[in-house]
This record gives C-alpha cells, structure tokens and sequence, in this order.
C-alpha cells in the first residue's frame, strides 16, 4: 500500500538468478535473438561470489576466482544486449499467460516464457542461538566475512565440499580453524581431503570428528564459543571461538512456486529424457535450470550447461 | 553532499557533521549482496532526497571503523542520527526492508 503501481514491464523471455545457469541462458538466448531480461535476485552472481579458487572450470588452465568468473559471466550477457535488473522477485502468477512477477521494487513483470534459475542458498542448523548469532561471527560464508576475522579462531561446520574449502581458506586468515563433522569421514572430494589432512597434520586446522553444535556460546554482541557433544561418547564440551562458518549444505530457492510447479524435497521437477524440451518444468513455457532443479550435480559447470538446454528449449517453445 | 565515499580517517567527520541521518553501507568488492544493497539505498535516497545521506564505506579503506563498531559481515547499514549509531542492519536486504527499517528509525517519518 502507499506505492505507487507501476507499469507492467513485459519481455519475450525473463531468467531469474544471476548464477553460471542464468548467465549462460541468457547468452544462448540473447544471440538466439529473444531480448532475455535476468532478474538478478538478492545474490547477486550466486553461490560463485562466495567462493575463491574455483579449480575446475574447463579452460581456466590456473584456475579462477568464484567472483571473477561471475563478472565474466556478466559481461558475456551484457555484451549481447541482456538487460540485466537488480530486483528480487517476491510474488510468481504462472496459472495464466504471459506469466507475472512482481519484484521486491514494486516493478511488475510479465514474460511468454521463464527460466527459473534461482539456485540453491546456504543451509543453518536450526538452532535459536545460531538465529541470535547471525552476522555477529555466526557466517555462511567463510569468503565474504573470513577477513572480519584475521588472526583469530574459527570453526567450520560442515563435512562437504564448501565445509573442507572454507576450512583451507580461513586457515590462511585465521591463527586456529577447527572444522567439526558430525560423522568419521567427509563427503569432501579426495583432492580437497587431502589438502585438509595436509594442512591438519603441518598448520592451523583441527578436525573433530563425530561432533555436533548444540549451542552458540556468546555475550550477547558477539560469538565467543560454542557448546558442543561428541556423537560417540555423549559428552559434551565448549570450544572457544570467535566465530562459526555453518557449511552443511544447500536448499533450493523454490518457495516462490509452492503449489505452482512440480517439486520433489523442494527442488524444481524437469522433463528430462531423450526427446528434447529436457528443462521443462510442470509448467509448458516455464524452464529450470542449476542448482534449483539439481541436487545431485550441483557444480557451475553443469548449471551453465542446463543453463543453455533451458535456453534452447525456450527458444523452441517461443518459436512455436 | 547526499552520497559520499567515507574512509577510517573521514569517518567520524562526516557522521559528527552530519546535518542529516546518516545511513552508512558499509560493503566490500568482493560482496555480491553489496551490489543489491548499494543501488537500493540509493533508490530510496532519490525518492527523499531531504530525508538523509549516505555514507559509502568500503571494508578496504575503513577496516578500523569495522573493526571500532564490531562489525562482522558485508552488507552492513548503520543509521547515525546526530553522531549517534541508533540502528544497525545486515545481510541481503531487499529495497522495501530497507525502507520499513529507516521508517522506524527517522524520526517524524512520512509516507509521501
């Protein structure tokens, strides 16, 4: 209320999310001459920006900065007419056709046809202290607030990918990295365990095997430790910290389509198969791609590749 | 001036000089968040351009006033109202949270 109503802003095609899968429809699109418009979303550039070294980018020989990449992404997009809109999309109308979305500016959209790439956000462990916490040393992001912690002590939970490479990351800022699994062994990749075991064996990381976060432990302002068990024993110990990274993990970003589009645990359901049109969402004219519609992979590249199936299969649909 | 780049040793003069409330954001190049924030604010700046000003503070440049006002992660807004911090926000915040948050901090706010 008390807003001005503004004129609805209608594009052939609209990509929501500015991750390897939304930059890469919108290059295929945009030279397939369907004038995309990306909705950026609130993370701008996605998971990426949160990260550093991303080592496994094809033709990145010495590899690549997370943030670089994305920028690079960016200016692929923009260098073929892409409009690119800092807005995040808070209401989604897919019952009736053109398809509408109102952004959190007020602006109104309408599209013929959508790619959701909206990608997946950070997990928290649920805790209430963890909740009071936020922003005051409890992260989900060891990349964009590791610096705020230069040559103190810090925990990563977690026993992923993300928990492994962030644990290596604030072990060059911080003077004591503990990294806390609540099982024996990591999902991490080999090459990242190693790393870790490396570094656990000759620097600054500890591994606590079989523990779990019961409590964030502070003064009010700020962390000051936390309050965990071991998993094995059922004891339970404080370990002083100035701040916790929380790594456990990724939810798809699909609250918007609850009861619009077919999800399975939350994640977007695609056509998939051998005859094409592989991206299409429950929806005819709405496609998926990246991390929203992909818990198994979950890697840039794949994303950039469903990215540009997603794209295809648009211009098809709108070619009809 | 209505928006400036303020750094560790311009800091205290631009917020105790202030006529206006002062909202600082303090970013960083490397925040993808930041660059949602940052255009907001401005946003809301140019629909009340009277209302107040905004202070830039880039984590590169104001590591010491971070590190004076605790703060521990990028986007952060601070509201200073006459050389006093009344309010403080974080994290991706979206154009119309901005704006309920300055509405209940500025005083005798009005919905134009």
């Amino acid at each position: 209320m008390g807003r001005v109503m503004s004129e609805v802003k209608h594009s052939p095609l609209i990509i929501l999310g500015s991750g390897p899968a939304g930059y890469t429809a919108a290059v295929y699109a945009a030279r397939a001459g369907l004038t995309p418009v990306i909705i950026t979303g609130a993370a701008v550039g996605g998971q990426l920006t949160g990260t550093t070294e991303v080592d496994n980018w094809p033709g990145d020989v010495d590899g690549v900065q997370g943030p670089e990449l994305m920028a690079r992404m960016q200016q692929h997009a923009e260098r073929f007419d892409t409009e690119i809109l800092y807005d995040h999309i808070t209401k989604a109308e897919l019952s009736s056709r053109p398809f509408a979305l109102t952004g959190d500016s007020g602006q109104r959209y309408s599209a013929d046809a959508l790619i959701i790439a909206t990608g997946a956000s950070a997990q928290y462990l649920g805790l209430p202290s963890e909740t009071d916490y936020m922003n005051k040393g409890v992260s989900g992001c060891a990349t964009c607030d590791g610096f705020f912690y230069k040559g103190g002590k810090v925990a990563v939970v977690g026993g992923g990918n993300t928990a492994v490479e962030e644990a290596l990351y604030l072990s060059n800022i911080a003077s004591e990295v503990t990294l806390i699994h609540r099982r024996g062994e990591l999902r991490a990749e080999k090459i990242l365990q190693e790393k870790l075991f490396t570094k656990a064996a000759t620097g600054n990381i500890k591994i606590l095997w079989h523990h779990q976060v019961e409590e964030v432990l502070g003064d009010g302002k700020k962390v000051e430790g936390l309050r965990l068990t071991d998993a094995l024993s059922g004891n339970a110990k404080e370990l002083s910290v100035d701040a916790v990274f929380i790594a456990i993990g990724h939810k798809p970003n699909t609250e918007l389509f609850q009861n619009q589009l077919d999800m399975q645990a939350g994640y977007l359901i695609v056509h998939s198969g051998l005859e094409g049109n592989v991206t299409q969402t429950s929806i005819e004219g709405v496609f998926a791609a990246g991390d929203v519609a992909d818990h198994a992979y979950r890697q840039a590249i794949t994303s950039a590749g469903m990215g540009c199936m997603a794209a295809l299969d648009t211009e098809r649909f709108l070619s009809r | 001036m209505n928006i400036q780049d303020v750094t560790d040793s311009s800091f205290m003069d631009v917020i105790e000089t202030a006529e206006r409330p002062v909202l600082v954001d303090v970013w960083a190049p490397w925040c993808g968040p930041c660059k949602m924030v940052g255009p907001a604010i401005k946003r809301l700046l140019a629909k009340q351009p009277e209302r107040f000003q905004i202070a830039m503070a880039n984590m590169e440049t104001c590591e010491g006033t971070a590190a004076q006002y605790e703060i521990k992660t990028t986007p952060t807004l601070l509201l200073f109202i006459k050389g006093k911090e009344v309010a403080r926000r974080s994290g991706a915040l979206m154009e119309s949270q901005i704006s309920q948050w300055l509405d209940q901090h500025i005083d005798g706010a009005s919905d134009e």
